[in-house]
This record gives structure tokens, C-alpha cells and sequence, in this order.
């Protein structure tokens, strides 16, 4: 999906000011040929980039804006050697001007960006509480991001009206760090730090967490070693790239593992509850139309022992384990400890050792097993009985971030409730508790 | 116009120190002190214009192929062998015109780096494309080789006729799609056992070679 024009102008707009103004100014020739392509480069890359992150990574990683500020400094010294008419060929203090009001131009087309997104959310389809919710992200992530640009080049302007000239006014920008601060530096610092603590509280998995962590150490470290105490792009975009290279194999096997044995267990369930009486009413089945219902319960009913066991066969082929497997493995634990899980121990634990011995193609569940099924299920103890806590610190975070509620309104989650009585879920009773 | 030349030479040290001792940027630390060191010399800002363009220019150069080479080095190291190619093309590109016109290293870097990005973007289609196609197969066989009642089982072997057309219609659909922005991709599965691409699928090698299989054929069914 194409990045919000809201992020690609607020990036590109400092470009696109300078790249007009050297057209309004009709200066043409070799260096303008080139300021041009790196342009196009820029806003090709914008097109089709998929998230800020990987818009300012490849902007960074090929240097074009380091590219674009030496062609557009060779330019603007250029165009007012002959435009000064200066006997020496060099008129420092127009220089120093033009660079002034470029930026400040780059100000305005931040704020004209900023401005278009914000009425471009008004337009979105939602409820009014969704609507102020993603106002109130694009305020506080957004707006407060650029903000932290726009204070930069504020800086920079400041600094440059407090210069005698130009040659001073480039020098201390390098030395304060401004040069980078402009292009965003850090801002990526920030990324990096509220991806780290999130992924810390959102514990999808010991790869994320670790990822990055290490992410913003190299950060950290390259900041030490960096002259004028800012890391060069390059080097942060290549530090990343093999910080995310090395752990992208276990991050997808991981998810792939756990996707695939939660499967296996969700048509369990499901096989279990399609021979219940709550079938009608609880889903999958909930979700089709009344008068389909009945067909596609006996299809679970009839099917699932079948489904399941070639799911079963294709995750032993994939991952060289089996259904027993399961439970002892690195996800399953994490899952279980992370208390991600639908159902209580208690149904779980029954699942497995009452219903799934008894899940053979063609077979139906005893009547017995039925009732303890459904009795499970209206003692309220098929549920887990507490919210993940993983996501409760996410929402306090989120909360605190950007006020109680967005989360809610954002994405349409209700309050955590439960009439269940079940008891809490603790993985080394479970792992005791199955007869696998 | 003394003070100004000053502050000029000043900032040019302060440039030449910004890569000073960087490990992956030598050439541009170089031209950064020669440019420097050239301006130290400089008594008359009017006349700096040719040797210090000349410099400044050559900082550009560096800078370019220090980056190339810098990224180059990365990916070789973690065998991205596509993602290497276009840096390699820039630094060959640096070699063959390094007497005669360095500059058009600049000018050439837009372009390679253009070129190189639609290949890494193609390239790294062919696992996600393997990836989903392989987890259509998989639930085609769940319906296909499923046991159940005999009422049932004809039930599930007609979804998996109709998901094998739906599977067909969708391989090509990722064809069409992809060939929008890349002309030329095609479903080279040979690719998948390359590093780059066999580190990102979690299955084992004997599995793969038989979903290829599977997925070269055009009728895997018939």
C-alpha cells in the first residue's frame, strides 16, 4: 500500500521548495539536470515506499538528500555569482539569504502538508470517535514528529540570522548537529526508542524485543563514536539493515509455527463445539447467515477430524514436528506465559486430553464427552478468565500516550469484560496437567 | 573579504573533520582534506573558483563511491547478492571512468541505483509469492485428501476442485499484478534455493523442491 501523501510531503516538501525554486529562478544547465533526477529519485522512491520507515531509509541509504544539498549549494552559489554582479563573483550575504528563505519555505510546506492530512482525516469513513482518535495519533505521532523537524530548521534559520555569513552559518550547523537534525536524525532516534519499549510491552516475541533493543544499542553506540555526536545515516541504515537481516528468518518461522499450530487447535475446537448445542450461537457459525448455519455445522462436525489430521501431517512435513511437539515448543510457551490464549486452561486441557484422542476421521464425540463439553462451557470456565498482559500494558501505554480511550475508538475493541470463573492460566500446571 | 575567506577555510576544516577516521568513508575523509587543505591556501575567494570546484567536486565522487562501496561490502558479507549487484556496477562504473571523467559517477549512481531498486524489489517478490501459493496448496490438500463419511468426503473434494481453480485463477493474477510494475518477472522458483531467499522459508529443502514442483506445473492436478 502506497505511504499517506501526509508523510512523503512532510519529508519531501524541503526538496520540492528548492527544487521549484531553481525552476522559478530559470536556472538550467548540467547541475540542474541532475538536482532534477535526484528529485524524481525521491518522489519515485515516495511512490512506492510502504512506510515512513522504509521512505527515509532509502532516502538515507542512497544519500539523496546529501546528494540534493550539494547540487542545490553548487546551484544557489552559482546562480548568484552571476546574479550579484559582484566583481569578486561571489555574493556571500545573498547566499546566505536565499538558503534562509528556502527554509523557511520548507517550513511552510510542511504546515500546508500537515494541514491537507488533517482535513483529509476529517474525510475518513468512521464514527466521529474513530475520527478523533486518528486526529489524535496524527497529532501526537505525526505532527509532534515534524514539530521536531520544523524546530530544526527553526534553529537553523535562527542560527543563520545570527550569522555574519554563510561560511559560519554551514560550519555551526555541522558542529551543533543541525545538518542532521533537519533530515530527521532524531526523529529516527525517537522511532527507534518507542519501538523498543513497545515491542518490550507488546512481547510478540523474544526475536522482536531483541531486534529492537539491538536496534537502538547500535544507535546508542554509533552516537558515541560519532563525530559531533550525531551517527552518519549511513552507517545507522546499515547497522539496522543487518540487525533486521539477521533475525527476519527466525521472526518468520516463528510466526509461521505458531499461526499453523493455533490453527490445529481452533478446528479442535471447533469440531468440539460444532457437536454442541451452542453451535448455533457461538462462531464461527454466529457469523453465517441463519439458514446456512445448520450445513456448515455439520460440515465441522463431519469434516474437521479429517482436516485436522492433514494439518497435522503438513505441520510435521514443515517443521519436522508433532501435534505433542506442540506444547513443549519455544511459541507455545511464550503464547501460553504471554496468556494470549481464547480459551482457559481448563477447556484447553480438555481438548487435549479428552476430545483429541477422540478426533479420527469419521468419528463423532459420546455423548458424555458432548455434555462435559457444553457443561464447561455454560459453568463460564471456557473463556480465560484474565486479558492478556501483555495488551494491558500496551493500552496503559497507549493510554498515557494518547488519552484513555483512543485505543478503543481506534479499533473498535471493547473494554476487557468477562463472566468467566475460570482459573487463570499458568503453563507449568498446564504442562503437568495434559496426559500427552 | 579577509574575515569571509577566514570563516570559509574555517568551515571547509569542519567539513574535513565530519568523516576524519571514518572506517567506510576513506575516499571522501581524502577529498574532504585535499578540498581543505586547497582552501587553506586560497587568498582570494573570486579566485577559488576552478581548483576548489574541481575538489568540491571530487568530494561528490567520493562520497559515492564510498557509499557503494561501504553498501557493497554489507551486502556481499550477508550474501544479498542482488542488492550488492547495483553497488558494483556503480564502483565498476567509478573504475572505467576514473581518468577520464570521474564526475559521471554522480550522474550514473541515479540511474544504476533506480535500476537496482526495481531489481531488489523483484527479487524479493518470488518468497512471498512461493509462500502464499504453497499455503493454497496446503489447504487444497486438506479437502482433497481429507477422510471422512463417504457424503462428506465428496463434500470436501468439491471444495478442493473449486479451490484449484481459485488457486490457478490467483497464480496468474499474481503474474499480471507483478508484471504492472516489473515487465519481466516471472515465477523463477530456481531463485528460492539462492542464500538470500532459502533463509526466509522455514521448511526443509526436500519440501521445497516438491512445492516447486508443483508450482511449475500449469495443470498440477491433471
Amino acid at each position: 500500500m502506497a505511504l499517506d501523501p501526509i508523510y512523503t510531503d512532510a519529508v519531501l516538501g524541503t526538496f520540492r521548495t528548492m527544487h521549484r525554486e531553481c525552476l522559478e529562478k530559470n536556472i538550467e544547465g548540467e547541475k540542474f539536470d541532475q538536482l532534477t533526477t535526484v528529485m524524481e529519485r525521491m518522489e519515485a522512491i515516495a511512490a512506492t515506499a510502504n512506510d515512513i520507515g522504509a521512505l527515509q531509509g532509502t532516502l538515507l541509504q542512497e544519500d539523496l538528500m546529501g546528494q540534493f544539498g550539494l547540487l542545490y549549494g553548487e546551484l544557489l552559489a552559482a546562480s548568484h555569482t552571476s546574479a550579484s554582479g559582484n566583481n569578486h563573483g561571489f555574493d556571500d550575504r545573498a547566499l546566505l539569504q536565499q538558503n534562509l528563505r528556502a527554509l523557511e519555505d520548507a517550513i511552510r510546506a510542511i504546515d500546508d502538508s500537515l494541514n491537507a492530512s488533517k482535513d483529509n482525516i476529517k474525510k475518513c469513513e468512521g464514527s466521529q470517535k474513530f475520527i478523533v482518535a486518528k486526529e489524535t495519533i496524527f497529532e501526537i505521532d505525526v505532527i509532534h514528529r515534524y514539530n521536531t523537524i520544523k524546530k530544526a530548521i527553526h534553529e537553523l534559520v535562527d542560527l543563520g540570522k545570527s550569522c555574519e555569513n554563510y561560511p559560519t552559518f554551514l560550519r555551526v550547523q555541522i558542529e551543533k548537529g543541525l545538518d542532521k537534525a533537519v533530515e530527521g536524525t532524531a526523529v529516527i532516534k525517537e522511532v527507534y526508542e518507542e519501538d523498543a519499549l513497545v515491542n518490550e510491552i507488546r512481547q510478540f516475541s523474544p526475536y522482536h524485543v531483541q531486534r529492537s533493543k539491538e536496534i537502538l544499542n547500535t544507535y546508542q553506540e554509533l552516537e558515541k563514536t560519532a563525530s559531533f555526536g550525531i551517527p552518519h545515516a549511513l552507517d545507522i541504515e546499515m547497522e539496522r539493515y543487518k540487525i533486521e537481516h539477521r533475525f527476519e528468518p527466525d521472526i518468520r518461522k516463528w510466526d509461521l509455527i505458531t499461526e499453523r499450530w493455533k490453527e490445529i487447535i481452533e478446528t479442535l475446537a471447533e469440531w468440539a463445539a460444532s457437536q454442541c448445542s451452542r453451535a448455533m450461537y457461538v462462531d464461527p457459525w454466529s457469523l453465517i447467515p441463519v439458514p446456512q448455519r445448520p450445513e456448515a455445522i455439520r460440515f465441522s462436525k463431519h469434516c474437521n477430524p479429517g482436516i485436522i489430521k492433514e494439518q497435522i501431517r503438513l505441520f510435521n512435513k514443515n517443521f519436522g514436528m508433532s501435534f505433542n511437539d506442540i506444547f513443549t515448543h519455544e511459541t507455545f510457551i511464550h503464547y501460553t506465559h504471554q496468556k494470549r490464549w481464547r480459551y482457559s486452561q481448563e477447556y484447553l486441557v480438555h481438548l487435549l486430553n479428552v476430545v483429541y484422542p477422540l478426533c479420527t476421521p469419521k468419528a463423532l464425540l459420546p455423548r458424555h464427552i458432548i455434555d462435559a463439553d457444553q457443561k464447561i462451557f455454560d459453568g463460564k470456565r471456557y473463556f480465560n478468565p484474565e486479558e492478556q498482559p501483555a495488551f494491558v500494558a500496551y493500552k496503559k501505554w497507549f493510554d498515557e500516550k494518547y488519552g484513555a480511550g483512543t485505543l478503543e475508538s481506534l479499533t473498535g475493541i471493547e473494554p476487557f469484560s468477562t463472566a468467566s470463573v475460570a482459573q487463570p492460566w499458568n503453563y507449568d500446571s498446564f504442562i503437568q496437567e495434559i496426559a500427552l | 573579504m579577509d574575515k569571509l575567506l577566514e570563516d570559509y577555510k574555517a568551515y571547509y576544516r569542519t567539513r574535513s573533520k565530519r568523516y576524519a577516521g571514518h572506517p567506510h568513508f576513506g575516499r571522501l575523509a581524502s577529498a574532504e582534506k585535499a578540498l581543505a587543505d586547497a582552501m587553506e591556501h586560497c587568498t582570494d575567494l573570486s579566485g577559488q573558483n576552478s581548483e576548489i570546484k574541481k575538489l568540491a567536486e571530487l568530494t561528490a565522487v567520493a562520497q559515492t563511491v564510498d557509499i557503494a562501496t561501504y553498501r557493497y561490502q554489507v551486502y556481499t558479507q550477508l550474501k544479498e547478492t542482488v542488492r550488492a549487484k547495483g553497488n558494483r556496477e556503480l564502483m565498476d562504473h567509478y573504475q572505467a571512468n576514473l581518468d577520464t571523467e570521474p564526475m559521471s559517477i554522480v550522474r550514473a549512481n541515479t540511474e544504476i541505483m533506480i535500476n537496482n531498486v526495481k531489481e531488489v524489489g523483484e527479487d524479493i517478490t518470488i518468497v512471498d509469492h512461493f509462500m502464499d501459493l504453497v499455503r493454497r496448496l496446503e489447504v487444497i490438500e486438506w479437502y482433497q485428501y481429507g477422510e471422512a463419511l463417504p457424503e462428506w468426503e465428496s463434500k470436501m473434494r468439491k471444495i478442493a476442485e473449486e479451490l484449484r481453480a481459485k488457486y490457478i485463477d490467483h497464480k496468474q493474477w499474481f503474474l499480471d499484478e507483478t508484471r504492472k510494475y516489473y515487465p519481466s518477472y516471472d515465477f523463477r522458483w530456481h531463485l528460492l534455493w539462492e542464500e538470500r531467499h532459502r533463509r526466509l522459508i522455514p521448511f526443509p529443502d526436500g519440501v521445497i523442491a516438491e512445492r516447486i514442483t508443483v508450482l511449475k506445473a500449469k495443470q498440477p492436478w491433471h
